[in-house]
């Protein structure tokens, strides 16, 4: 499989997840959104590694992996915390701040 | 050898160690019986601990500054053992510099949190271990030469001050904390892709590395200089989130007034200055090279753009809000607009770094200093948010009021304060790169701002509160005056005596091919 | 006689003055006597001080009295460091916060009266340089000149007068007050002695917040309107003052080779046209909303009607002399070129829209304050007809007018506010046959109006009569000097007719309105605020030499740094776009030049003595 079409997925899953993010109202669907970025991010570096040769591609997805899953937790930490103080995780209904 | 990068690295070392310790210190100690009720009867038992542990958090970051001192001193480059760490930490003038402030920064946002969480009855002693884990994440942000150390302290630095915000559990809090993260998750994501694209199209991942091979792929229009294209500007999307440039500032509003007042202190001063340090790093050492600098072809101009829209748009609002807090989140946008210019000006000036940096410590005090008079103001069940709590407040509390002032005239740029000195050095660079409309733009805008910091002064000294309010009864604080006292010292010095550290920012910069 | 013995004798005078003032007055304290004894004293200082011959005539024929080098910062630290010391009393003894700003203000015109034993000779006096932040080419850097020389003394005497009054008519939050008036005492001479730009952009803006206070915390109604408008109006025109600043400096530093903001050093840049008409407009623009000029006028009425009286005395005496100040030292002094070409247009502005339409304005106002706002308006356009006239005469009648003005509105706003203290409206239809209840008042009242009119004898006519004669045979405003002069003498006319109708309205014909049948005359602490002024309008009126003689030197300084900024201006190509940098004058009047960075070793002469001022005469000064 050439660079070309798995740069093409990637971009297109980097999008997609873009999309998700600008379009979804709901905290856990802008959430999932910025997991497919990240995880385009990991098919990038793993596919220049590939074609490049040496490990560094590689390292770097490992540590993205390990940076998104921390963020997940508290994204979802956080999620919870809004859910227990208003029933709801829908973030445009979320307007005690505005101005 | 060892100890060259032990003593060198000490600022970053001591502050990771005292939040270990603070860490433990607040997992062993005495119990809190009422557990974790966020509002409420606390005990004084809860209260007093949030008041030690922010004195231990504070004396750590405050000898972290002065070991920066002392590293400064020595001179980085006189520690040759630094040099095992490049190139993921680049430990030089410019990032020691950084860390003083950064250093300087949290703990004066830590004294705050000291007098804040006691007042308020927050009890959550966790915030100092979390400022502290967030701190070394900025420190090294600073610092970072490559692209995997960046994003892990980009990381360690969001990840605690996301928590810190949601601090309070109020809904407002919360609601805050959430808006925050997913911006600054949606941010570093966008960054990443940069980041791997720029690896793919250079394989490197060290920023010098990555400087010397756009410049070596250069003008062509094969694959790789549109990788790099859309590198840089995935990468400058994100930074200019993490400084809140507008239009990517949407967060900031939201997550200032949301947070806990120190803690807003904390993200305007420490996060703003540590996105700066490696914006600037970024800039001009990875997309560095003659093409990608110059006005026609570069990032200069979308840099300007941000910058003027951060001023005027910034300054606009922040003319409009009733809330004092909401003001002064919009006006940590308009500074950030102010030092991107001084970021422009970097491509023909080379006191440009040399401005950032002051103007970045001559922001801090000012700014941790304000947020500091404006939990002053306040006290239990009655946080001073609005300017209506403010009216009057020059009878009820005169030092409150009079060190708000002083902080408020120093980021209004009104000499003799420091705040003068760094808007002065900033439109010295920016004229000294013959960017003549920006400097004008930038000086108009800081009339537009004076406005409303004066406005906040009218009101504490020149309105009554109206007829039938609940006035706050302004608390006192011996850790929140402190931090105000040693804020508005800093902000006299620097506006009265500022020659050692405008010599010093001078020299720090980042060495640049 | 041991020197000793002198000093007692030269004190008799002083302390027979202070014991004729304290022993006097009938049915007054103590502290009252006392009061007006240290007043007597002070103006007896002041009196002998303008006297030249006196002085001459005690010591004769010996070299001037050595220049005491840190009497500038003495004069302009002393409030500075006073607000600071009264930031740490308590705000629960506004007796001891009273007296401790007077005797600091006292103290501050004492030391300024010091400046009048030297003769105001060509160059700078009591010049003090030090470095400041050298990276960035700044200095502090005081001197004066026979210009400053009466600015500092307008404010050091005018500034007591207003505090004195200030403190009769406002008894809360007495602690702010000091603070302020002390702050911005300080400032004001800060700004009229910097010869560093940077120094002088300090002290400029560090003016304004405790005029702010002044108008916002004590004002009146519609404070706040007013002091957002003060504050919006005087920090635009700064901000662009501040870009043009920086441009010079930048200009200077790739032509010289090294960054300064001193005001000598700056003043030998020869920009190119459109440059030099942009900093100039920049400049301009900052000292004519100060002064304030037509159409930018708009924030001084309401400034004016809101402030207390202090703030409106210090406003009118000190705050807009600094835009006239300004004008000459940095419009004239560094921009000579666009200044010499805009000054007949400006001078139309000044004539038209400030000298006539100030005065119809003025006519047309039932508010007394808001009328002797315009009024100001009306004067400070001719102070600035002077300076655009480019004269010696007219120099020098607009330095002097800005004295004059100085000291009769301050006068007239101190009367309004003496009314106002006791019937609450300044409305002149309020009022009618006050003559026959408080007959001093009136008369007083009269007097003054005569200064302000410009009536002979008086300090008013002997301004503005050189003013105007200085307009009539002015080279800059051409074909329509002439024309200028008439108009602006139809102004005295239109000025007489409006103060006289104001007065005929409020003192003559009968005492119809009941709610003044009982109001008293002046008391003490107004009388002591106002003897020193009505003296002054009679010293200036009938012995205008003593002022103009210290003037002229300077004024003839100003004039040849003017035409010679003109002449290079004009020298410079059309087209060009390279700035270039004219030679050092060299003389007395560029001692404290600053050297590049590595020739500060290099000491030059002391340039005090006779010998070393010859030989750093012009040709050898040039690098």
């Amino acid at each position: 499989m050439p660079l070309t079409s798995v740069l093409l997925l990637s971009m297109a899953l980097f999008c997609i997840g873009v999309f998700g993010v600008l379009s979804r109202r709901n905290a856990i669907g802008i959430l999932l959104g910025v997991e497919l970025m990240a995880n385009a991010v990991n098919i990038n570096l793993v596919a220049f590694s590939r074609f490049q040769g040496g490990v560094v591609g590689q390292v770097f997805a490992v540590f993205a992996i390990a940076l998104t899953v921390a963020e997940v937790v508290v994204g979802l930490a956080l999620v919870i915390l809004l859910y227990r103080s208003r029933k709801d995780v829908r973030v445009d209904e979320a307007n005690a701040l505005s101005g | 050898m060892t100890f060259d990068v032990v003593y060198g690295l000490s600022p970053l070392l001591v502050v990771a160690l005292g939040a270990l310790l603070l860490m433990l210190a607040e997992a062993f100690g005495k119990p809190n019986p009422q557990g974790l009720a966020p509002t409420g009867e606390v005990s004084d038992a809860g209260a007093g601990r949030a008041g030690e542990l922010g004195m231990g958090a504070a004396v750590v970051l405050f000898v972290g500054a002065a070991l920066s001192l002392g590293v400064w001193l020595a001179g980085p480059d006189n520690l040759v053992g630094l040099e095992l760490t490049r190139p993921y930490l680049i430990w030089d003038r410019f990032t020691v510099f950084v860390c003083f402030t950064l250093c300087l920064g949290g703990g004066l946002s830590c004294l705050l949190a000291g007098g804040y969480l006691t007042e308020h009855e927050i009890d959550r002693a966790e915030f100092f271990p979390l400022v502290l884990f967030s701190t070394v994440g900025a420190m090294a942000l600073a610092a970072a030469g490559e692209l995997l150390t960046l994003f892990v302290a980009l990381e360690t630095m969001s990840l605690g001050v996301y928590a810190l915000v949601g601090l309070r559990r109020t809904p407002r809090s919360s609601e805050a904390a959430l808006k925050y993260f997913l911006l600054g998750s949606f941010a570093a994501a966008l960054m990443l892709f940069g980041a791997a694209l720029l690896y793919g199209a250079t394989g490197r991942t060290d920023l010098a590395g990555i400087g010397q091979a756009i410049a070596a792929i250069g003008q062509g229009e094969g694959p790789g200089a549109a990788q790099v294209l859309i590198a840089l500007v995935l990468v400058v999307v994100g930074l200019a989130f993490k400084v809140s440039a507008v239009p990517f500032h949407m967060w900031t509003p939201d997550a200032y007034e949301g947070a806990p007042t120190p803690a807003t202190s904390y993200m305007a001063v420490a996060v703003k200055t540590a996105a700066f340090a490696v914006m600037v790093r970024v800039l001009l050492i990875a997309f560095g090279d003659e093409r990608l600098t110059s006005w026609a072809s570069g990032w200069p101009p979308v840099l300007a753009t941000l910058a003027v829209a951060s001023m005027t748009v910034a300054n606009l609002v922040a003319g409009r809000q009733s809330s004092v807090k909401r003001m002064l989140a919009y006006s940590s946008i308009a500074h950030a607009g102010y030092a991107l210019v001084a970021v422009v000006a970097t491509i023909r000036s080379p006191a440009a770094e040399g401005s950032i940096l002051f103007y970045l410590l001559t922001y801090t005090v000012s700014t941790a200093g304000a947020f500091g008079a404006l939990i002053l103001c306040g006290s239990r069940g009655k946080e001073a948010v609005s300017y209506e709590d403010l009216a009057g407040i020059a009878k009820r509390h005169p030092a409150a009021a009079m060190a708000f002032s002083l902080f408020l005239l120093s980021l209004a740029g009104v000499p003799p304060t420091a705040g003068f000195f760094g808007k002065l050095y900033v439109f010295q660079a920016a004229i000294d790169a013959e960017l003549y409309v920006l400097t004008v733009v930038g000086l108009l805008n800081s009339l537009v701002g004076a406005y409303y910091y004066l406005r906040v002064i009218v009101f504490m000294y020149m309105r009554e509160p109206a007829p039938g309010a609940t006035l706050a009864v302004p608390m006192r604080s011996g850790y929140v005056a402190s931090a105000l006292v040693i804020a508005a010292v800093l902000v006299i010095a620097l506006g009265v005596l500022p020659n050692v550290t405008l010599e010093w920012a001078a020299i720090a910069t980042v060495g640049r091919s | 006689m041991s020197p000793a013995t002198k000093a007692v004798f030269e004190l008799v005078p002083y302390l027979l003055a202070f014991g004729v003032g304290a022993l006097i007055p009938r049915r007054q304290g103590t502290l009252e006597r006392v009061a007006i004894g240290v007043v007597a004293a002070l103006s007896l200082a002041l009196v002998r001080g303008l006297w030249p011959a006196a002085a001459d005539a005690a010591t004769p024929a010996v070299a001037p009295p050595e220049e005491w080098p840190h009497l500038l910062n003495v004069i302009v630290f002393v409030p500075i460091l006073g607000a600071l010391f009264v930031l740490f009393l308590p705000r629960q003894t506004p007796a001891l916060l009273r007296r401790v700003t007077m005797g600091v203000l006292g103290l501050d015109l004492l030391a300024s009266l010091m400046l009048l034993r030297v003769p105001m000779s060509r160059g700078w006096h009591f010049q003090y340089v030090v470095d400041w932040l050298p990276s960035f080419g700044i200095r502090y850097h005081v001197a004066i000149d026979g210009v400053s020389l009466w600015m500092v003394l307008l404010s050091t005497v005018t500034t007591p007068i207003a505090a004195y009054v200030s403190f009769g008519s406002i008894k809360k939050r007495t602690k702010e007050l000091c603070f302020s008036i002390l702050l911005l005492h300080g400032a004001m001479l800060g700004a009229f002695v910097s010869l560093d730009l940077f120094l002088f952009y300090v002290f400029w803006e560090l003016m304004l917040v405790p005029m702010i206070i002044l108008i916002g915390v004590w004002g009146g109604v519609e404070k706040i309107k007013a002091a957002y408008k003060f504050f919006l109006y005087t920090m635009a025109g700064s901000v662009l003052m501040l870009a043009a600043i920086l441009y010079l400096v930048w200009t200077h530093k790739s032509l010289a080779g090294y960054a300064t903001f001193d005001y000598l050093a700056l003043a030998n840049v020869v920009l190119p046209r459109t440059a030099a008409w942009l900093c100039f407009g920049a400049f301009a623009l900052a000292f004519v909303i100060k002064v304030p000029m037509f159409p930018l006028h708009t924030w001084l009425p309401d400034a004016h009607v809101q402030a207390p009286t202090g703030g409106s005395i210090i406003l009118a005496a000190v705050l807009l002399k600094l835009g006239t100040y300004g004008y000459i030292r940095f419009c004239m002094g560094l921009f000579g070129g666009p200044a010499w070409s805009a000054a007949a247009n400006l001078a139309g502005l000044a004539v038209g829209g400030g000298i006539l339409y100030g005065a119809l304005v003025a006519w047309r106002q039932d508010d007394i304050k808001r009328l002797v706002a315009y009024s100001s308006v009306a004067h400070m356009g001719f102070v600035m007809l002077g300076l655009f006239s480019g004269t010696r005469p007219g120099v020098e009648g607009a330095i002097l007018q800005m004295v004059n003005h100085g000291i009769s509105t301050g006068a007239l706003f101190l009367l309004v506010g003496v009314i106002y203290d006791r019937r609450h409206t300044r409305e002149v239809r309020e009022f009618g046959g006050l003559a026959k209840v408080m007959p001093v008042y009136a008369a007083v009242f009269v007097l003054v109006t005569m200064s302000s009119i410009g009536v002979p004898g008086t300090n008013g006519f002997v301004g503005e009569f050189m003013i105007i004669m200085g307009t009539f045979v002015s080279l800059p405003l051409g074909s329509h000097g002439g024309l200028q002069a008439v108009l602006a003498a139809f102004g005295v006319i239109l000025a007489a007719v409006y103060m006289l109708a104001v007065v005929q309205k409020m003192f003559f014909g009968p005492l119809t309105n009941p709610k003044n049948a009982q109001l008293s005359d002046l008391n003490v602490r107004e009388t002591i605020a106002l003897a020193p002024l009505v003296a002054l309008i009679f010293i200036i009126g009938l012995f205008p030499s003593l002022f103009l003689e210290r003037t002229r030197d300077s004024v003839q300084v100003v004039l040849e740094r003017y035409t010679e900024g003109r002449k290079s201006f004009q020298e410079m190509d059309p087209s060009s776009t390279v700035a270039r940098l004219l030679p050092r004058r060299g003389g007395a009047l560029e001692t404290g030049y600053p050297e590049p960075p590595g020739q500060v070793d290099a000491k030059p002469p002391d340039p005090s003595t006779p010998e070393a001022e010859a030989a750093l005469d012009p040709q050898q000064g040039q690098p």
